[in-house]
């Protein structure tokens, strides 16, 4: 019972820090190769796990293995555009002035219905409305809108709005996020201060408080637990 | 991204290099572990036979840590248990079944040797 634990346990730990390692794109959207990195991560290292007969070496070594090779072919195609148009392929029109792109449709296998979904999964009801579609190379379909259908924004309307910036959370469940007080280049006794102005004595009391550096702030108490 | 570029060459290299290192010890430990059975299966007098099973296994205990990191457990145990009832045999003087149970673990440490060798087969 112990052995596979501990070698579970330790596969845990080998692919976690290879996740890490590979970055943030592969718990994201993932590229053709990326994905087959994952699939193939997964299935190698649930072979030592099932049976305690195979050394751990046999799961450990090809993860590291597919791993390197992932870091090293994504830096390489960073820096040079042939390989990487090689490896993720181009994005491919589907869409243009509201007409469909038959000849790109097939080549990509798709269906009208598959392309109608992934309008409507960004919002647009109507193909009329599209300028331009296309499939990016994570297979995810981006749309810009034709110019009179496109939303309005604070620029188009001569508003200037008060300001605000990325939102960090100082208290969450009580607990205070001291680097993130310091990204607002605020103190704690200024959280002090706003959470007794809303109503609450210790941060202990607080379930959550977010703040820009505009001071502007979202403020959530603490339930009383005897009360729910 | 430097930083794990390099760790990823580091470990892309060291992976064929640690598996040539690993590749020599079994074969050293499969080689002599082998030369102790072809000596007890052609030493003439019970005590030798004897001694050279001993020397096999102490010689194959000594790296079968090593071999159950890179090969099947399944493949090492084999040949542990063939020395263990050669050793069995040897004391009990049973030449017949103890020349098969010699040749079954030349053949088992011939597949341990083989297991992690780079060929055609192998690969393929």
């Amino acid at each position: 019972m112990l052995v596979p634990f501990v070698r579970t346990m330790i596969l845990y730990i080998v692919i976690i820090s290879v996740i890490r390692l590979m970055g943030k794109r592969q718990v994201g959207e993932l590229q053709p190769s990326e994905l087959v990195i994952t699939i193939l991560i997964s299935a190698v290292a649930s072979v030592p796990v099932q049976d305690i007969d195979i050394p751990l070496s046999h799961g450990i070594i090809p993860i590291l293995t597919l791993m390197s090779a992932e870091v090293i072919i994504s830096s390489f195609s960073q820096n040079h555009i042939r390989f990487r148009r090689l490896l993720t392929g181009n994005p491919v029109l589907v869409i243009r002035d509201g007409n469909f792109v038959q000849k790109s449709v097939n080549k990509l296998r798709l269906s009208v219905d598959d392309i109608l979904a992934g309008l409507r999964l960004g919002g647009v009801f109507d193909v009329r409305e599209v300028k331009i579609a296309q499939i990016e190379t994570n297979g995810q379909m981006s749309i810009l809108l034709n110019d009179d259908k496109l939303p309005a924004n604070n620029g188009d309307l001569n508003i200037k709005p008060s300001p605000t910036g990325p939102f960090y959370t100082i208290i969450s469940d009580g607990h205070v996020i001291s680097d993130n007080l310091k990204s607002i280049s605020q103190s704690t006794k200024w959280m002090e201060q706003i959470i007794k102005a809303k109503g609450a004595d210790r941060p202990e009391e607080v379930f959550f408080l977010s703040a820009d550096k505009y001071g502007n702030t979202v403020f959530s108490k603490k339930e009383d637990k005897n009360a729910l | 991204m430097r930083f794990k570029v390099i760790l990823a060459y580091i470990i892309l290299i060291s992976i064929p290099v640690l598996g040539f290192f690993s590749h020599s010890a079994v074969k050293a430990c499969c080689d002599e572990t082998s030369e102790y059975i072809s000596e007890a299966k052609n030493a003439s007098s019970p005590s030798g036979v004897s001694s050279s099973i001993e020397n096999a296994a102490r010689r194959w205990q000594k790296d079968e840590w090593i071999l159950t990191s890179f090969i099947t457990h399944e493949e090492v145990d084999a040949v542990t248990v063939s020395l263990v009832r050669a050793k069995a045999l040897a004391e009990i003087d049973d030449s017949e079944e103890l020349a098969e149970v010699l040749s079954e673990c030349l053949s088992h440490i011939k597949i341990v040797k083989n297991f992690d060798k780079l060929s055609i087969r192998s690969i393929f």
